[in-house]
């Protein structure tokens, strides 16, 4: 080669695929030519000069806000508000009723009488969607009873694919808009004002939210069937859940095949609740009303599916007494304002990392230091039975604390525990802690 | 993994797997274009959002990595245009650090004092050859993926980095010479 040539081939030199022919010969060239040698050399300080020195490496947050943004896209139900009872939950779940989901599809699944499976294409239902809502404004009351997997105490949407039966009841006014939801344990009411939550057993509680409490969860967005609509529509172009409808006799049968939403790199909450899990969800509509007459919901476990949620009694325009959405107390129990609970200056920990959180939890009952443990689980110091759980759980042994993680659609964290109680009983699970406040508090939502 | 090996991400699990593979290049990419690594992260995280939105449509597309470094490289494009019209900073670079909030974390100054380093480098020379050698020497890729990011021909490319390239060269020379006297 000589130096003509060599200098058009220059810049290839610095390519990140010079091929190894195209290098030696260049070399060959520079052995024997200082001037195109200097030149490279020159050309090389250059590149030097223009690497950066530093590197940038984005940090582990990063990937959890683009997961959680992911999640959050995926299932626009999902709030940033505190919705969650923080107050001696057994488990960790969200207060957001199966119900919510069966009223999501009860109004919506008479969208879908097409025949033959559609995948993502929800618009397509759009000729349909004028009859339903019709179909629901002429209709004034429902009433139902649905069994669910899940146990005592617990909150509304969670699912336990091991569990009994549970029986649920819901009670919905459409004009003003009331409702009733109640499960052995939990009650919930909107009274057109707020939101109710009453917790009965002997770690019973009360709770009452504004319209916009977090309490609420899905129900809001669902109770404006326009928005509902809609908010369905993006949810099902978004995810991959596929429809069948097939006409039997005087019935419509709806089958949807949904996958499990949420973040399970840690499978930790798969199942736990029905967006959560690969399920299949069976309607039947009546063809000539377009209103639900069943459902059946089927949760996949390895092989084989578990039934999960079956109504059994669905009635329309039932008259329902004004005094079913109104929740009497019983006297040693009064209503906690949630709003006022999440943002008193005494609730919460922030500054510190979940883990560490956890640790200062921990620590506190172990020091019996009930200050701090309701600072970081708000409520319990009214709870019905605190004294009784003071004297079960105060003066705890840490055993250890792990490492947190992160599973299903839940906005916080896990911590996974073992500690020791003064009775000897060793207490191992996982801790979940959430800080989606505005504070960026941490407040104990479960798992203890 | 290279390219070749990526599909793009139809999960959370594939998304997530995605960004720890490739979150690094995108974001020194963003970075050593905008010199705040919150723009840059906020950049960075907005196209990872949007490519796991549009999911099922992209399922198909062969080269994801490329694919979505592009989406970043316009995207910075864009952040710097509306910054300009808005009046805050110039597109060249030359005073792209003006006006930006200085984090306290040591690293993040060191990186931010390479940004301006380099920019200032690149800022002597048209912003056309500048942003081939930005794709070259900081961002690692071959002149056959700069062509394609910058949907310009090869040899296109190779002339501007030559250009570039010997322009700086004299710039430096002449730098060190003034070094060299002064001592």
């Amino acid at each position: 080669m000589n130096c003509i040539e060599v200098n058009e081939k220059m810049a290839e030199l610095f390519d990140n695929n010079v091929s190894q022919e195209l290098k030696a010969e260049c070399e060959a060239h520079f052995a024997e030519c200082t001037d195109c040698k200097k030149l490279f050399d020159e050309m090389s300080v250059v590149m030097e000069e223009l690497k950066p020195r530093a590197k940038i490496k984005a940090g582990k947050e990063l990937q959890d806000r683009i997961i959680a943004q992911a999640i959050k896209s995926d299932n626009p139900y999902q709030t940033r508000r505190i919705r969650i009872l923080p107050i001696l939950s057994p488990a960790w779940k969200k207060v957001t009723a199966v119900a919510a989901l069966l009223l999501i599809l009860f109004i919506l699944f008479p969208l879908f009488n097409h025949t033959g499976w559609l995948q993502n294409k929800a618009s397509a239902a759009n000729s349909i969607l004028g009859r339903s809502i019709l179909a629901m404004t002429g209709i004034k009351t429902v009433y139902m009873e649905y069994n669910v997997r899940t146990s005592e105490n617990e909150n509304f949407d969670y699912i336990d694919i091991n569990a009994g039966f549970m029986p649920y009841k819901l009670w919905k006014v459409f004009d003003p808009s009331k409702w009733r939801i109640e499960k052995p344990g939990r009650t919930v009411v909107m009274d057109g004002k707020n939101q109710y939550l009453y917790a009965d057993g002997p770690s019973g509680f009360a709770l009452v939210g504004d319209a916009n409490a977090g309490l609420v969860g899905w129900m809001k967005i669902l109770l404006d069937p326009g928005k509902i609509l809609q908010t369905e529509k993006d949810v099902a172009v978004r995810n991959d859940a596929k429809y069948k409808v097939v006409e039997k006799g005087n019935d419509l049968i709806l089958t949807v095949i949904a996958k499990a939403m949420g973040d399970f790199r840690n499978d930790y909450a798969l199942n736990t609740s029905i967006p959560e899990s690969n399920n299949r969800r069976v309607y039947t509509f009546d063809k000539t009303t377009n209103l639900l007459k069943s459902l059946e919901i089927f949760i996949e476990s390895g092989k084989k599916e578990i039934m999960v949620l079956q109504l059994t009694t669905l009635k329309y325009d039932e008259p329902i007494a004004d005094n079913k959405f109104v929740i009497e107390l019983p006297a040693n129990i009064k209503w906690v304002q949630l709003e006022k609970m999440i943002n008193d200056k005494n609730t919460g920990l922030p500054g510190v990392s979940g883990e560490e959180a956890a640790k200062i939890f921990f620590e506190a009952w172990q020091k019996q230091d009930w200050k701090t443990v309701d600072q970081l689980m708000p409520g319990f110091l009214n709870s019905a039975d605190v004294e009784q759980v003071k004297l079960e759980f105060g003066g705890l042994t840490i055993v250890s604390i792990g490492k947190f993680f992160k599973s299903g659609q839940y906005p916080g964290e896990f911590v996974p525990y073992e500690v020791k109680l003064k009775s000897g009983k060793i207490k191992k699970m996982n801790l979940a802690l959430r800080n989606d406040n505005k504070d960026k508090k941490w407040i104990v939502d479960g798992g203890f | 993994m290279t390219d070749n090996q990526e599909k793009f991400p139809q999960t959370l699990v594939e998304l997530s797997g995605f960004i720890a593979r490739n979150q690094d290049k995108l974001l020194k990419h963003a970075f050593f274009r905008l010199g705040n690594k919150e723009e840059a992260e906020d950049i960075v995280q907005e196209v990872m959002i949007r490519i796991y939105q549009q999911r099922e449509s992209k399922k198909h597309v062969g080269a994801p990595v490329s694919y979505v470094f592009r989406m970043v490289y316009n995207s910075c494009i864009d952040h710097l245009r509306k910054k300009a019209t808005a009046g805050f900073e110039k597109i060249n670079g030359k005073d792209v650090h003006e006006g930006i909030d200085l984090s306290n974390r040591e690293s993040e100054i060191i990186a931010r004092e390479e940004f301006q380093r380099i920019n200032k480098l690149l800022g002597s020379i048209p912003e056309e050859q500048a942003e081939v050698l930005r794709l070259r020497i900081i961002d690692e890729m071959s002149f056959v993926d700069i062509a394609e990011t910058m949907k310009l021909p090869v040899t296109t490319i190779k002339s501007r980095f030559t250009y570039g390239i010997n322009k700086l060269r004299t710039t430096i020379n002449h730098q060190e010479e003034k070094t060299y006297e002064l001592h």
